[in-house]
């Protein structure tokens, strides 16, 4: 289907192309659809005339033009430019050492996070999900030095796993495979006051 | 009749305009060869083709004399740097306003204070000269005036069509923009000038 245009969008088409239509800018299609709708429009005509008047007036111009001061000026800026991109640019050997640093630190920094690889995370005594469970529990004296208590521990073959309780006891961890002897031993110890199995077999 | 008169000269004279203009633009294009190959003569040769064009262009655009040249030296590193970044799809002139109008616009917003019109004073004080006409001279103060009461966006397209002869296809892609938005631009900075202009363009004759 053929779409017509109607005279009001042509006029504006028309009023939109005027600018180029005066500076003989327009292709030759659109030159002639502005000449038509012009022959019928005295109103788009009188536009055309204060169009001619508008590009006719160039504007005044303020600012020294002076072609040789800013060719001066150019290539002053060119030479400064040309500096300045070859210090952005460093020299090969000056390349070559960064490159060097840079691969020494990148194996530094390997080597490091290999070492902390083997680090087993800090875990505090009251945190939760310990892994490894108790299975025994102690009571100290009340006179036990520090070094009394880390020797009894030593010497039963247990690792400390909670405490202390409410009622001051400690929970342990002691060897499963010689759980009975280790329980005898923390017995043996002037500074225990109690040590007990936390397993459902009875205590020896 | 109107049409038929007109239609003819603008048909002779524009066969002649667009023969002198494709030898322009293949000579730009040739230069533009050389100054990629870091010929300095050839840059200089363009650049004083172009020093004129942008002169006009950048002043209208930033409205500010003082920083003309150096946004006008600042685009033409740009062509010295990169003219081998030229692919042909467009004018050189368009690929070289294109530049020119993005370097303006940057330039513009380092600076977000109003401008006065001293210096348009201090150059209308100079009166006109003894060829000038003085109803055309207070034409050409009013519509200095009025196209500083555009926008920096309408005053490119203004000046780009009215001043440097430039078609909306070629202005749209110098200003980064739909052909349409370019009329429709157009337009409203042709209602706002009439506005301003009021009693200056019937008087002048």
């Amino acid at each position: 289907m053929k779409v017509v245009p109607l005279d009001a969008d042509v006029h504006a088409t028309t009023r939109a192309l005027l600018p180029w239509y005066a500076m003989n800018t327009l292709d030759e299609g659109e030159a002639a659809q502005v000449q038509a709708h012009l022959d019928a429009c005295p109103s788009c005509r009188a536009e055309l005339e204060l169009e001619r008047r508008l590009q006719v007036a160039q504007p005044l111009s303020v600012a020294s033009s002076d072609v040789d001061r800013g060719w001066a000026g150019m290539r002053k800026l060119i030479r400064s430019d040309a500096q300045s991109r070859r210090r952005g640019v460093a020299a090969p050997w000056l390349r070559l050492a960064l490159g060097l640093q840079f691969a020494v630190i990148a194996a530094l920094g390997v080597g490091l996070a290999m070492s902390r690889a083997g680090i087993d995370a800090y875990r505090a005594l009251g945190a939760g999900g310990a892994p490894v469970s108790a299975n025994a529990v102690v009571m100290f004296k009340p006179d036990a030095s520090e070094q009394e208590i880390r020797s009894a521990l030593r010497i039963g073959g247990a690792r400390l796993v909670d405490g202390p309780t409410a009622s001051n006891a400690y929970l342990l961890s002691v060897p499963v495979d010689d759980h009975v002897a280790a329980i005898a031993k923390l017995r043996a110890q002037p500074a225990v006051s109690l040590a007990e199995s936390l397993d459902a077999r009875p205590a020896p | 009749m109107f049409q038929s008169r007109r239609g003819s000269n603008r048909q002779e004279a524009g066969t002649a305009s667009a023969g002198s203009a494709q030898k322009a633009e293949r000579d730009e294009i040739r230069l533009l060869g050389r100054i990629s190959a870091g010929d300095m003569r050839a840059f200089e040769e363009l650049y004083r083709v172009y020093y004129p064009r942008l002169m006009r262009f950048l002043e209208r655009v930033t409205r500010r004399p003082g920083m003309v040249e150096e946004v006008l030296n600042d685009t033409m590193l740009v062509v010295w740097n990169r003219a081998d970044g030229y692919n042909g799809s467009s004018k050189v002139s368009t690929w070289i306003f294109a530049i020119a109008f993005r370097k303006a616009l940057k330039a513009l917003q380092r600076f977000d204070d109003p401008v006065d019109d001293e210096p348009l004073q201090a150059h209308a004080d100079d009166g006109p000269g003894p060829d000038m006409q003085v109803d055309l001279w207070q034409l050409r103060e009013a519509l200095t005036k009025a196209l500083d009461g555009l926008s920096a966006d309408h005053r490119a397209v203004v000046d780009l069509a009215y001043f440097h002869g430039l078609g909306y296809r070629e202005i749209a892609q110098i200003v980064s923009c739909p052909v349409d938005t370019v009329k429709t631009r157009m337009f409203h900075a042709r209602r706002k000038l009439k506005v301003l202009l009021a009693g200056d363009l019937e008087d002048w004759l």
